[in-house]
């Protein structure tokens, strides 16, 4: 191994390490796999280290594809999880404005979203990129992350104007 | 809410969800480690023809080594390192944006700007202001952005002049005055009062964020930790996005507890005749003069009637 290409994988990982685990992190929304899918997307990465011109938005890239694994894998039982967490009300300080608990709201509606969806608006939205980067991390076409990203928007609006999370236990099955 | 704030509060709450998330420390190194072990076992298992006997070995490889999703973050012995990987990276230098770094850049680029015009626009004013001199001038916006009233100050040794133009009124005002002891000098705006974590509070680099198509770093002022509000103590949280440049400050925003974020857009202008220009407030033609309002307790006078809107 190169001692330059092994300084230059550590540089990256300081700079960009925080923002791939908070992107991991909002994906999966879990502190212990957003660290364990920023791991396997770094190791990744180091792989293909000396054949990538460009490796943030294939970093990005692995973190994506990381969470949705991990999304897969555990199936099930994150969904009931998930509508366990759902049914409970947010436990909140005495003191917290509406401001607090609409971003709370928010948070746990993106968390709602398919994780395509939900991925193209932390992409979007939060890291900003232009849609024809996300295109290319996500591996769609920039007419599906306008898509998804128009749909992602308005199921955000509409949860966030009912006062009552709709709950479909079907979908949590 | 319409899109534009949806997509703002969405932005501002996956900040706040996940602004203090870092790396673990080591995960470049552990990331090195299992990328060889990887490697390695993939190298061998390729090298072995029968698959059944591949499989078996490539899994007692990984074991043997602790595992591709091994947690400890060993160090690859010499064997690992000795791979087919080459150079090629080592010229992707990139500054190491740490809140001390940031921060240092930051302190320096106002310094050196201390020469420079500011001009901050906000909702409801546009102001500029020169430190060198600690002249300025502040436009009041009334309904459709028009200007509705002007307020200039200069300073002549210990003397201060201040005139006051009302586009609504059409009339103006001036008033020259002796300060004592010199002017103060406004310091440039988005000056960042802390270099670390401390009681002061805590500064965090939120990382770099594209603000009106410029790259900006995005640095978060917050309460220290463990900090709880109370009814009657908050502590708001201040953004300031620093051009990714000249790490100069393009805008701030305060987050306060229930109100809707000030916001404040800065611009550094050189100090050349037409923006020197800026600073002076001159009364229309045909605007009547009136004499000054009554004075306030501080010896000013009544600032308090300009009609300021938002």
């Amino acid at each position: 191994m190169h001692r330059n290409t092994t300084a230059a994988f550590d540089e990256f990982v300081r700079v960009h390490g925080d923002s791939l685990i908070r992107l991991a992190y909002v994906l999966c929304g879990d502190r212990g796999r957003a660290e364990d899918a920023t791991q396997e997307a770094l190791t990744r990465l180091f792989l293909r280290w000396a054949r990538i011109d460009d490796p943030l938005p294939y970093a990005r890239r692995c973190v994506v594809n990381a969470t949705n694994d991990q999304g897969r894998r555990s199936g099930r039982r994150e969904r009931r999880e998930l509508l366990a967490a759902q049914r409970q009300p947010p436990e909140l300080p005495a003191f917290v404005d509406d401001q607090v608990v609409d971003r709370d709201r928010l948070v746990r509606a993106l968390r709602r979203l398919p994780h395509g969806q939900r991925a193209v608006i932390v992409l979007r939205y939060w890291h900003q990129l232009p849609e024809p980067e996300i295109a290319s991390i996500l591996g769609n076409s920039v007419g599906t992350v306008k898509s998804q990203a128009s749909r992602a928007l308005a199921r955000l609006r509409a949860e966030l104007q009912s006062d009552l999370i709709p709950v479909n236990p079907r979908e949590y099955r | 809410m319409n899109e534009t704030r949806l997509i703002e509060e969405l932005r501002a709450a996956l900040d706040e969800e996940a602004g203090a998330v870092r790396a673990p420390a080591g995960a470049a190194g552990r990331a090195r480690a299992g990328a060889r072990r990887r490697r390695l076992a993939h190298g061998l298992a390729a090298g072995v023809p029968a698959a059944g006997l591949t499989a078996g070995l490539a899994v007692g490889l990984v074991i043997a080594l602790g595992g591709s999703h091994s947690p400890a973050g060993h160090p690859a012995g010499p064997a690992g390192q000795r791979t087919s990987v080459t150079a090629g990276a080592s010229a992707r230098q990139t500054p190491v944006l740490t809140v001390a770094y940031v921060t240092g850049r930051a302190r320096a680029a106002l310094d050196s700007a201390s020469g420079s015009i500011v001009m901050t626009s906000a909702h409801g004013y546009v102001e500029w202001s020169d430190p060198a001199t600690a002249a300025g001038r502040i436009d009041v916006l009334g309904p459709g952005g028009r200007v509705a009233a002007s307020e200039g100050v200069t300073y002549s040794g210990h003397t201060r002049q201040l005139i006051y133009v009302d586009d609504k009124t059409r009339t103006w005002w001036q008033l020259t005055s002796r300060v004592s002891g010199l002017p103060v000098k406004p310091a440039p705006a988005g000056v960042l009062p802390v270099t670390g974590n401390s009681a002061s509070g805590q500064v965090t680099i939120l990382g770099h964020r594209k603000l009106d198509g410029k790259d900006t770093i995005l640095v978060q002022y917050g309460p220290p930790k463990g900090f709880k509000p109370t009814a009657y103590v908050s502590w708001p949280t201040e953004r300031v996005w620093l051009d990714a440049t000249t790490y100069l400050p393009v805008r701030i925003k305060i987050f306060g507890t229930g109100t809707v974020g000030s916001e404040q857009n800065l611009a550094y202008l050189p100090a050349t005749p037409p923006n020197l220009a800026k600073l002076t407030v001159t009364p229309p033609a045909g605007f009547k003069q009136v004499p000054p309002p009554p004075f306030r307790g501080d010896g000013r006078p009544g600032l308090g009637q300009i009609p300021f809107s938002g």
